[in-house]
């Protein structure tokens, strides 16, 4: 008696079961990948070094024998030259993202996430995806 | 005695059968993305790579093996399969998949075909569980024995196609590799001297499916009381005599030649589909041995 029930609730049970993996999937599956990214770094002009004054001892910036005023003023290490604007270098950075599983199916259609040795996601490829599969 | 009349309306399934190719051509022209939407965000149900310039969505075993590759589980792919798998089983073999109509295709050839022995179907569990699942967690995609570099289906629908591209444009063609070219050469050549030898021998998708066949919401009922062992339905069969009479045979692709045998009936788990008004019961005998 139990056999033909069993026999049509299987298929309807793993039916469902698979409906809930797609969801599952689609809308809370994430994975972080990370991928380099070039960016453009200011830089800003070094400002002077002032330590704070220690007791006993003369302030910075003064011959530690001596009168103030004699002889020539002392030059802090940056403050005889300061660049006059300020510097832009490209640098790149690693950058972690939680990709969805679609994009990742998407992604591995072309070779586009490497597995590396830590055990993390790297993306392949910068800018624009590859568009032949490596295999 | 035969179980077999002529003039008899055929059964549901029976009449269905007929219309298989054009099922099958229908369904490639879904895979072959007329929309161009390039949806491969989205995994097909049937072996088709997504190399293919024409591919609609993502090849599942690719996707499954890539995901193995990355250690991480793939549960669209995965539920795709299972839903696919729970409701049709290996109809989408017979049906649905793209590289099955090419082998039935190239099979239509009139040459001499051979039978395979059934237990090298079990090649095909061999392929998936070493292929595409542990090769690639162990060893990672650049491994040559990752799946993808070996398939057929992929060579034939990634590989050359994107090479003529290649070519045409004028820019440096790059080459499949040998070994997955030669694997696309001989079971090219084997498609002409034996039915669907892809299928039978190295489908791992085919083998998910064969395995879906024990517990699919449809399936093909053997009906004992209405065999009268006549064989029909293994001389019906053309796939290596699969009709093995049970409703879970894994080597089934259910193309449904088999139910112009009236033992064999197009059933779902709700009762069978159509009216079955096929060939006539065997005659059945009297307690005093006249047949009745």
């Amino acid at each position: 008696m139990w056999k033909p029930i069993l026999r049509a609730l299987l298929p309807m049970v793993l039916f469902a079961g698979a409906v809930g993996l797609l969801i599952y999937g689609t809308r809370f599956h994430f994975v972080p990948v990370s991928h380099q990214e070039e960016i453009e770094v200011s830089i800003a002009p070094p400002t002077p070094f002032a330590p704070p004054p220690i007791p006993g001892q003369p302030p910075f910036g003064q011959p530690p024998f001596g009168q103030p005023g004699e002889g020539p003023p002392f030059v802090g290490p940056f403050q005889g030259a300061l660049p006059p604007f300020l510097q832009t270098i490209k640098a790149k950075v690693v950058v972690t993202e939680n990709e969805s599983e679609p994009t990742l199916v998407r992604e591995v259609t072309f070779g586009g996430v490497a597995r590396l040795s830590s055990g993390s996601l790297m993306r392949t490829y910068t800018g624009q995806p590859p568009s032949l599969c490596p295999t | 005695m035969v179980a077999m009349t002529k003039g008899k309306p055929a059964s549901f399934a029976a009449r269905l059968a007929r219309w298989r190719l054009w099922v099958q051509a229908a369904f490639l022209l879904a895979w072959l993305d007329p929309l161009m939407l390039r949806l491969h965000t989205v995994c097909s149900p049937v072996f088709h790579c997504y190399s293919c310039p024409l591919a609609t969505f993502a090849c599942p075993i690719g996707v499954l093996a890539q995901f193995s590759a990355i250690h991480f589980f793939p549960a669209l792919a995965f539920g795709t399969l299972l839903a696919v798998g729970a409701l049709l089983g290996s109809f989408v073999c017979g049906w649905i998949c793209p590289f099955g109509l090419l082998q039935d295709l190239v099979g239509r050839i009139p040459t001499r075909k051979y039978e395979l022995p059934g237990w090298m179907g079990y090649s095909r569990y061999v392929t998936l569980v070493a292929l595409v699942l542990a090769v690639p967690y162990w060893f990672g995609e650049d491994h040559p024995l990752f799946f993808c570099r070996l398939c057929a289906a992929g060579a034939l629908e990634g590989a050359v196609p994107n090479m003529a591209r290649l070519a045409i444009s004028g820019e440096t063609v790059i080459w499949p590799s040998p070994v997955k070219t030669i694997i696309l050469v001989v079971f090219a050549a084997a498609m002409l001297f034996t039915w669907r030898p892809w299928c039978t021998l190295f489908c791992p998708l085919g083998a998910i499916y064969g395995l879906c066949n024990r517990f699919s919401f449809f399936f093909l009922r053997f009906r004992p009381d209405r065999c009268n062992d006549c064989d029909l339905c293994r001389s019906l069969c053309r796939y290596h005599g699969r009709a093995q009479r049970r409703s879970s045979q894994t080597q089934c692709i259910r193309c449904l030649d088999c139910t112009r045998c009236d033992a064999l009936t197009l059933t779902s788990v709700l009762g069978p589909l159509g009216r079955c008004q096929g060939y006539p019961q065997p005659p059945t005998i009297a307690q005093d041995g006249q047949a009745e």
